[in-house]
């Protein structure tokens, strides 16, 4: 794009560089068969799975505050937590991966804490999903509300840190 | 205690999962900005922006920069920022701006911009009366590599 001859007599003179040429030098839509298909589909896999714990945990925070009481709604919010807990490592694992390939540069210090954060988020899950395992009236208590609210925070707060670098890098 | 799983639970699973799944749709990919445009010509990166006066007058005052003298806040601004190797390219640009019928703006020859140095480097603005339509922006620069064009398509609303 940018080999274009370029007038010998005066380079800055840009009178005889028509619109056709300079349509020419701009970025050309890509046809289908120009895309990398394979490169897409076997990359970015941690930032397209992210998206379902998260929500699940939003979905899990609200369920069991209003169906937490119904015990005949206990085996969806195991479920539903299971999955949450699931795709949660198997998000981690994704990044771990991605990670490898991911050349951080001046966001590195973003990307710890992004990592750190994820960690912990998960871990305090897996530990609230053991504790209402041996209690299983744990869910209903104000403390089991505002501990997992803060664990939405945290998590959230993680999302967002991965948002950044997503978009930034 | 927990009781076996009716259908119904099977259901509001299935709605629960397909509501976690809903932003991964919306993470399909990052929308390019047409008033903010880049092209990578061999190691240098060109971006382009497209700027409304205030909004660059705004930028300039978080950078604590002067704005330059022959500043119109009416016109809307044209910024070109040369990158090369992460390092900001200080070198002679011109632009050259036609409209949807290719006519030229602002001289057939091409528009020389004003070099602004602020804090995050130098980079280089022209003001253009720009209506709206489809216009063709052509950056010539030159970087170590020799002289190289970049032309971008700005749709201006």
């Amino acid at each position: 794009m940018s080999d274009t001859p370029v007038s010998a007599a005066d380079p800055w003179d840009l009178s005889d560089v028509s619109a056709s040429e300079m349509q020419a030098l701009t970025v050309q839509p890509l046809s289908l068969q120009a895309i990398d298909w394979q490169d897409h589909l076997t990359s970015h896999w941690h930032n397209r799975l992210v998206s379902f714990p998260l929500v699940l945990a939003f979905v899990l925070v609200g369920l069991s505050r209003y169906y937490g009481k119904n015990p005949i709604y206990h085996s969806l919010l195991r479920r539903l937590w299971e999955a949450f807990l699931v795709l949660g490592w198997l998000a981690i694992a994704l990044g771990e991966w991605q990670y490898r390939h991911f050349d951080a540069g001046q966001w590195t210090q973003l990307a710890l804490y992004h990592r750190v954060g994820g960690y912990v988020s998960l871990a305090l899950g897996t530990l609230a999903y053991g504790v209402w395992g041996r209690r299983h009236d744990w869910l209903v208590t104000g403390k089991a509300f505002w501990s997992l609210g803060c664990g939405l925070v945290l998590l959230t707060c993680v999302a967002f840190l991965g948002g950044v670098l997503s978009n930034a890098h | 205690m927990f009781y076996r799983p009716i259908w119904r639970n099977f259901l509001l699973t299935f709605a629960g999962l397909v509501l976690a799944g809903t932003p991964a749709f919306a993470h399909g990919g990052h929308s390019k900005d047409p008033y903010h445009q880049h092209q990578q010509i061999k190691a240098t990166e060109v971006t382009l922006q497209y700027q409304t006066a205030a909004a660059y007058t705004q930028e300039l005052k978080k950078q604590k920069t002067a704005l330059p003298a022959q500043f119109d806040s009416k016109l809307p601004v044209l910024k070109v920022i040369l990158q090369h190797k992460q390092m900001h390219l200080q070198a002679r640009v011109k632009l050259k701006v036609t409209d949807a019928q290719g006519k030229s703006l602002g001289g057939a020859g091409g528009v020389t911009p004003t070099q602004v140095r602020s804090s995050n480097g130098a980079h280089y603005i022209t003001q253009l009366p720009l209506q709206r339509g489809r216009y063709l922006i052509m950056v010539q620069f030159i970087s170590p590599e020799g002289l190289q064009r970049a032309a971008f398509s700005l749709p201006v609303s």
